[in-house]
Formats: C-alpha cells, sequence, structure tokens
C-alpha cells in the first residue's frame, strides 16, 4: 500500500494513496468535520455520496469542500471546523 | 469549445454500460463522473476487490469496469456537471471550468437514499447506509464500534455484509416493514432468480455472524452530546406509529439509516425534460419512449436516475439508450424482453419498501428537516397550515431548500409532509427548481475558463 503525508489540522499523518478526506479523517479518529452556522451544531459524514454537504471541511485553503468527494493528495492541508471552535 | 459525439453523464452500471456499447460500434464517448473513480456507488471499491461477486449483475457491472481504459472513451472523473442546456454540457473539475458540446447525451446520474428525520438525526455517527458501506468497501474502515442499521429495504443487508466484512460489531438490524406486507408482493419474483440468490447471500451472512433482523421496528430517536451515545428502537404498526411502551434504549455510536432509494432527477429537470410522478419508480421521474429517449430529442435518461429498479436494470438500460443512438435497432427487444421483469421486481421493491405514512410524525416540531439551513419541522408545518402547499412555497416561506444541498435531502421528505399535512397526492406539492451551478462551485473557477 502506498501511503502520503498529509497534515490535518496542522498535525502530519500518513494515509493510503486514493483515500477520500472523509476516511482519511475518520481513520485519524477525527469524526466531527464541522459546526454549522446557525445553531453550532456538530455535523460529520451523512449521506457519503456527495449529496448532502454536511462533510465540508477547508482543503488547502479552499472552504466548503466535501470531505467525501475528494480524495488526498501528497501534501494536502485539511482543517475540520471542530477544531477552530476548541 | 470541445465537442463529442455522446456524452454519458454517470459511470455507475447504467453509464458504463451505455458508454461501452457506444464505444465498441466506433462512437466517440466522453463519459463523466463527479467521484474521483468510475464505477458509481454500486462498484465502490471494486477495483481493487478480492471478495467475490455476489449476483451475475455484480460480475457483469465489474467486468464493464475493467474495460476501461477504451480507446474511444475519453472518461472524465472528479468532474461535475454543473449545467446542461440544449446539447451544451457544463463541467467543472480541479482544472476548471469547461463546457462540452454533446451531439447526444445519456443521463445515468443514479439515485440517493432517503432519510426519514427523527429527533437527534443530524448528531454525528448518524449516517445513511450508503456512506457508511463506502468507508467499509472502498477504504476497509468502519464508521464505528457498535452500530445499528435501520431504514427499509434490501440495501440494509447489503451494508451489513459489507461492515461485517471489516468485522464490524453490528447490534441490529432494524427493518420497518412488516412480513404480512412481503407476501402480498411475492409473485414480482418469478423470473428473478438472480436477485434472489443475492438475497440469500445475504442473508447467510447475517445469520452465520448472528446478527439480529428485527422485523417492524425502527429508531424513533437519538441522543447524544456532541456525537451519537445512544438510540431509541419502538416497535411499529402497520401504518408505521410507535406502538407506545415498546421503546427500548440501546448503546451505540453508529446508526446507518436508508429507506429505500430515489431518483437523482437534477439534470433532466434543467433540461427540461417532461416527467411524472410514479410510485413504483421512486417518485418523481422522467418520462421515455421505448429507447429510454426523454421527452428531448437526443436526450437519454437510464438507470436509477429515471426510477430506482437496481444494477441489473440500470446495465440493460444503459445498452438499449446506446443501442438505439447506434441504429442497432434489431437488438433491441431481447433486452426489452429481460428488462420485463426486473421493472416488476423494481417496482414491486419500491412499493413495499417504501416509508409508511406514520412515519413522517417521528419528526416532532423541534427536529430539524433542512439540514443545511437548520429549518424546524414545526416551522415548516405551520407554513403548510399558512397556506404553502407545494415545495415552492415553502422554499420561499421558509428558507428550507435554500442550502448548498440545493433540497436534495429535504425535498423528498416535504413533497411527504405537504402530502400527509394536507391529505392531498404527493404530485401536487411539485417539485423544486433546480438551478445552475447544480451543485456549489468556487467563483475563481468561473472567473477563468480553461481552454485546452
Amino acid at each position: 500500500m502506498i501511503l502520503e503525508s498529509i497534515e490535518i489540522n496542522g498535525q502530519s499523518v500518513l494515509v493510503p494513496a486514493g483515500q477520500s478526506v472523509a476516511a482519511a479523517l475518520f481513520a485519524a479518529g477525527i469524526s466531527i468535520f464541522r459546526h454549522t452556522h446557525e445553531e453550532n451544531a456538530p455535523r460529520s459524514i451523512f449521506c457519503g455520496m456527495g449529496t448532502c454537504f454536511d462533510c465540508l471541511v477547508t482543503i488547502d485553503g479552499i472552504p466548503n469542500q466535501r470531505a467525501c468527494m475528494t480524495l488526498v493528495h501528497s501534501g494536502m492541508k485539511i482543517r475540520t471546523t471542530a477544531n477552530e471552535n476548541d | 469549445m470541445k465537442t463529442t459525439e455522446l456524452a454519458v453523464i454517470g459511470a455507475g452500471p447504467g453509464g458504463l454500460a451505455a458508454a461501452i456499447t457506444a464505444a465498441s460500434a466506433g462512437v466517440r464517448v466522453t463519459l463523466i463522473d463527479e467521484y474521483p473513480h468510475p464505477g458509481g456507488q454500486y462498484l465502490r471499491g471494486a477495483a481493487q476487490t478480492s471478495t467475490p461477486p455476489v449476483s451475475r449483475t455484480e460480475q457483469r457491472s465489474r467486468q464493464l469496469l475493467h474495460q476501461l481504459p477504451h480507446p474511444n472513451i475519453e472518461v472524465l472523473t472528479g468532474t461535475l456537471v454543473w449545467g446542461i442546456e440544449d446539447h451544451t454540457l457544463a463541467l467543472y473539475n480541479a482544472d476548471g471550468v469547461r463546457f462540452l458540446r454533446a451531439e447526444r447525451i445519456i443521463i445515468a446520474a443514479g439515485g440517493r437514499e432517503r432519510v426519514l428525520p427523527f429527533p437527534g438525526w443530524t448528531l454525528p455517527g448518524v449516517m445513511t447506509l450508503g456512506a457508511a458501506q463506502i468507508l467499509a468497501k472502498e477504504h476497509g474502515l468502519l464508521p464505528g464500534k457498535r452500530i445499528l442499521l435501520a431504514g427499509s429495504g434490501p440495501l440494509l443487508l447489503a451494508a451489513a455484509k459489507s461492515l461485517l466484512a471489516q468485522n464490524a460489531q453490528i447490534i441490529a438490524i432494524l427493518e420497518a416493514t412488516h412480513p404480512i406486507a412481503w407476501l402480498a408482493h411475492a409473485s414480482a419474483i418469478w423470473g428473478n432468480f438472480d436477485r434472489l440468490r443475492e438475497g440469500g447471500v445475504y442473508a447467510n451472512v447475517i445469520r452465520q455472524h448472528h446478527i439480529p433482523y428485527r422485523i417492524g421496528q425502527t429508531i424513533i430517536q437519538a441522543a447524544g452530546e456532541e456525537y451519537l451515545e445512544s438510540v431509541t428502537a419502538a416497535h411499529l404498526d402497520r401504518r408505521g406509529n410507535p406502538i407506545p411502551g415498546s421503546e427500548e434504549e440501546i448503546v451505540a455510536d453508529t446508526l446507518c439509516l436508508g429507506f429505500s432509494l430515489i431518483p437523482n432527477t437534477e439534470l433532466t429537470q434543467l433540461a427540461e425534460c417532461q416527467h411524472e410522478y410514479n410510485p413504483a419508480r421512486g417518485g418523481w421521474v422522467p418520462t421515455r419512449d421505448q429507447h429510454l429517449q426523454t421527452s428531448q430529442p437526443d436526450l437519454y435518461v437510464v438507470g436509477e436516475a429515471a426510477g430506482i429498479g437496481g444494477a441489473s436494470m440500470a446495465l440493460l438500460e444503459g445498452q438499449i439508450a446506446a443501442l438505439a443512438i447506434t441504429q442497432r435497432f434489431n437488438h433491441i427487444p431481447t433486452l426489452q424482453r429481460q428488462l420485463r421483469p426486473l421493472r416488476r421486481f423494481g417496482a414491486m421493491l419500491n412499493m413495499l419498501f417504501s416509508p409508511l405514512p406514520a412515519l413522517d410524525a417521528l419528526a416532532d416540531d423541534e427536529t430539524i428537516l433542512c439540514r443545511c439551513q437548520e429549518v424546524r419541522a414545526g416551522e415548516i408545518r405551520q407554513a403548510i397550515r399558512d397556506g404553502s402547499h407545494t415545495l415552492s412555497s415553502l422554499k420561499n416561506h421558509t428558507h428550507t431548500g435554500q442550502g448548498q444541498c440545493q433540497g436534495r435531502t429535504c425535498g423528498p421528505l416535504l413533497t411527504r409532509l405537504i402530502a400527509s399535512e394536507t391529505d392531498n397526492l404527493p404530485e401536487n406539492a411539485g417539485q423544486f427548481r433546480p438551478r445552475p451551478p447544480l451543485k456549489p462551485i468556487p467563483l475563481s473557477a468561473l472567473a477563468q475558463e480553461h481552454h485546452p
């Protein structure tokens, strides 16, 4: 298995190449991806196939990217907003 | 602008069958899929799997996938079709925005899962069966440690099999419908022995792992601080009302839900194809002629996007549309004959496992219906009482459906809610009108059109 180095909330982790960002986050033990604007409610994976827009995270500086539809690439920087609210 | 002879949108079984059938006849095909890998939800992880196929349909679908790359097919994965106008498709991918003019178009956009709202359904840890299955099948991961599956239909079993292959701890599978309803539909099984065998494989796996399969039950509440901690299960009467006193609290960190599938019709709606409401096909579907052409010339739609019927149906429909486009009409009648029992079976599943009417009442007034805009059921029910009897009117008055998912999740729920609150037919509630971009795209991509 080929591993790639990515950064999740500033921490380096190794993940299998071809994994989705959502899967990489789950594998790293991060299962809350963001908090909602209105009610600050936690959200995570819901539909898993690009329909619901619940799993939004910031990828390489671009906000509101669907974690379930994006594959990791070497050097990718992922930020979950759950972390920013801590 | 780039041109192509045939654009196929969606690279699941239906799209693959269409693309490869047309390409083998010498047609120049552009096969487009939003996900970075072809195969659709059905073939997630299939390219690298060592598990034997559960059916002839899965085997055939994998064979099609392995025919890529194909000299006549340009595969554009990771590419969103965000607009369709006449014969021009608006595309967005990592390279930016571009436009593609296609002489003919086959839409194979698939379906999505329906989840019914109830208190706590927005908590992390509550997800669709498909989401859990993708984690397991494609990524070899489990969504949690103590997993419960609830909803209705064969996907419950398919998801359980994928999770068990990763050694999941499944506490129970809760099927909402009653076995008495199953018997009434038994005749549609005739001629669908491949599907029955597949069902047998699932049943065996569940039995071997001693997973309780509880019929006539569902989850009525999910609870937890920041993440799912427990759920409440209840027995249902035949209309779907929870039976008082039957509630049982179960500790779980993951709840996977699915109440059958609904067709993705955003593209055919945007293309102004004629649609009809047909519960036996899963709800709103585009109307088609015998060659699966929509009311718009040279625009075809196949597979789940035209009515839920499973991958076996999608494979046949993809071939039929491609044969019609390549004028090989003499091959079509045989395929149409094979389609008939599958359609019957699909209609049976859609009717049998369509959510019981009283399940809509599980969402109390505090339950969020529109997950994006966080609009609660109480506000929506009030708007319906105040005279909003269509989805468009509800969107105007409550902000439901105005968020990022553009009403894909709440739309079908609102259709049911309006129908039950006004005691009217679901089709009278209308649909949300999709508009481009069909899914959000960054402005920076629009600002610089890509010129290949």
